[in-house]
């Protein structure tokens, strides 16, 4: 069923979604280190930089991360299996081998496609496009059914702001306790 | 047997229910704590980082103002900079507050890069989660988050437990979209809940990075199918209904945030603002001196926005368009491209997920009725 959906989306192996740049691959645990050194020295905030405590930033940049020495790899989203299941089912094999998964957060899903490689190279898909056999299939099974009363007043933001837009505000860091944007009740959607 | 309630306790479950179910307007303000930050994100909109930070008196002075009126929850969001570098006021303020009686209810918001939490100030944030909520800001993925940031290790896990249901604010920009998934992924599988947002830049997105965000929603798509129980990020949340009824009916276009007419924000000084973007931290005193009213504006609507039924889940800041453009209303193109690939990332979900469901509901019909008129209405 569900790899019916997904045919049905127009999902293909065009894997350049995760591609990026050689340099980005390449980046290694010393050569971050070292690059941390350099963006330090060369952010323009070094100023209030210099102003921490030299053993807070020692803390900051140089720690060990007990987040991620902690996260488990083999049961995550990003473990070869699941992601190969979750995101690139529908992959060439020949492509995975030339191209494997990383499991490396520091080298996080990269992928290099290179020119040739079958369904990698192709012209913009529309992934998210809606097919009419799609529609008329759930126009079918909606057939019948009784919709409520239509009443747009309800479904209008009734002076409250979607969730969404609030959210998309810098203003609005999404807080936790507000499903109704609270600081917006007063505008005039 | 007989429960004897005394007169003020009715009052305060009274108060407590007319509040929790906001029939009491609440009312948000913010405190700019510091101009100080440590680090310098790739889009940080701040242009006047300075070594100035609000006095505990000052903070004690403009709240216990508004803690003696009587009103719904008094939102209290502090602003900066980086909220963590002034820990030692807020946890004195908050403090202080919580010994007091007031008049309504509070609480307070902060948002952080999570680069200084250490052990002493985790232990005094988890003992006061239920009154003062910190908000991570982490961009996606680790490397990401370095690129964008400079910092990488911080520990996204301590906010997890400690404010389960607070999104992590993840800014996509241009140069970070081709790995937006990635970053959605790894945060969700952590546990987290997710908001990822395009930022407001002064420059419009290429038409690459446009595609890239599409292809990136794409994914994000597929993965949410087929993990169900993750909590959706805001890309696939519009509400298809209201989009659907504004196609015939369309509303005019109000402003999407309180600044201006309600919302104050109050500098070092106890100067008060229209918001932090319109304050002294991005604009200089010549700028806020011409700056124009808020209220004047009737209309935040571009001439391109008329008659568009998204405009209304189109989200746009006035202060950016100001800080940008110019003019409140001088949205830019590149949020308009973002919400109508949003809304259809939306669609694709709704109709994979009417698509697994055995039998539609009476609302899983209106909700087809509604994909159809937002997709007739895209095929025009």
């Amino acid at each position: 069923m569900i790899d019916d959906i997904w045919n049905s989306i127009g999902l293909d192996d065009d894997l350049n979604i995760f591609g990026t740049t050689e340099e980005e691959v390449n980046v290694g645990e010393e050569d971050l280190l070292s690059n941390k050194i350099d963006h330090l020295s060369s952010i323009n905030c070094s100023e209030s930089i210099n102003n921490l405590d030299e053993s807070l930033i020692n803390d900051l940049y140089y720690k060990d991360d007990s987040a991620l020495a902690s996260y488990d790899i083999e049961n995550s989203i990003f473990s070869t299996n699941k992601f190969e299941e979750n995101v690139h089912s529908e992959v060439n094999h020949d492509f995975q081998e030339r191209h494997p998964v990383s499991n490396d957060l520091l080298e996080p899903l990269t992928f290099s496609p290179e020119i040739g490689d079958t369904g990698v190279i192709e012209p913009h898909v529309d992934y998210l496009k809606i097919g009419d056999n799609e529609l008329s299939e759930l126009n079918e099974r909606a057939n019948g059914i009784v919709r409520g009363d239509y009443n747009t007043s309800e479904i209008s933001f009734g002076g409250k702001l979607d969730p969404h837009v609030c959210q998309q505000l810098h203003a609005c860091s999404g807080h936790a306790y507000c499903d109704k944007c609270y600081g917006s009740t007063i505008t005039s959607l | 047997m007989h429960i004897v309630i005394s007169v003020t306790e009715v009052q305060s479950h009274l108060y407590n229910f007319m509040v929790d179910n906001l029939l009491l307007p609440s009312q948000q303000i913010g405190l700019l704590m510091t101009y100080r930050c440590n680090l310098n994100c790739k889009y940080c909109y701040i242009k006047y980082k300075q070594n100035i930070d609000m006095s505990y008196e000052q903070a004690i002075t403009i709240l216990q103002k508004y803690l003696n009126q009587e009103g719904g929850l008094l939102d209290i969001t502090f602003y900066g900079g980086e909220t963590l570098l002034v820990f030692k006021t807020i946890k004195k303020l908050i403090e202080w507050i919580a010994q007091h009686k007031w008049k309504r209810k509070y609480k307070f918001f902060g948002c952080t890069n999570g680069t200084l939490l250490n052990d002493e100030n985790k232990v005094w944030l988890r003992e006061h989660s239920d009154i003062f909520v910190l908000g991570l800001s982490y961009d996606g993925i680790p490397e990401i988050q370095f690129k964008n940031r400079g910092s990488q290790f911080i520990d996204i896990d301590f906010f997890i437990k400690t404010w389960p249901q607070q999104p992590i604010q993840m800014t996509i920009n241009a140069d970070s979209v081709g790995r937006m998934a990635e970053g959605v992924m790894f945060l969700s599988s952590k546990g987290a809940k997710v908001n990822p947002n395009v930022a407001y830049e002064e420059y419009e997105w290429s038409e690459d990075a446009l595609k890239q965000y599409e292809e990136q929603l794409s994914i994000l798509v597929k993965f949410f199918c087929n993990n169900p129980d993750l909590s959706l990020i805001g890309q696939f949340r519009y509400n298809l209904l209201k989009i659907a009824s504004n196609i015939n009916n369309p509303i005019p276009i109000g402003k999407s945030c309180g600044a201006g007419d309600g919302f104050l924000l109050y500098d070092v000084d106890g100067k008060s603002y229209p918001c932090h973007l319109l304050s002294p931290l991005v604009l200089n005193s010549s700028q806020l001196h011409q700056l124009p009213s808020i209220s004047s504006v009737t209309n935040f609507s571009s001439n391109s926005c008329i008659g568009c039924p998204f405009a209304i889940a189109c989200s746009s800041c006035i202060a950016c368009n100001y800080l940008y453009r110019g003019d409140y209303v001088k949205r830019d193109a590149t949020h308009c491209k973002i919400t109508k690939i949003d809304i259809r990332a939306s669609l694709r979900m709704a109709v994979n997920q009417l698509q697994k469901k055995h039998y539609l509901s009476n609302a899983d019909a209106q909700l087809v009725d509604s994909i159809n008129s937002i997709v007739s209405y895209l095929k025009k």
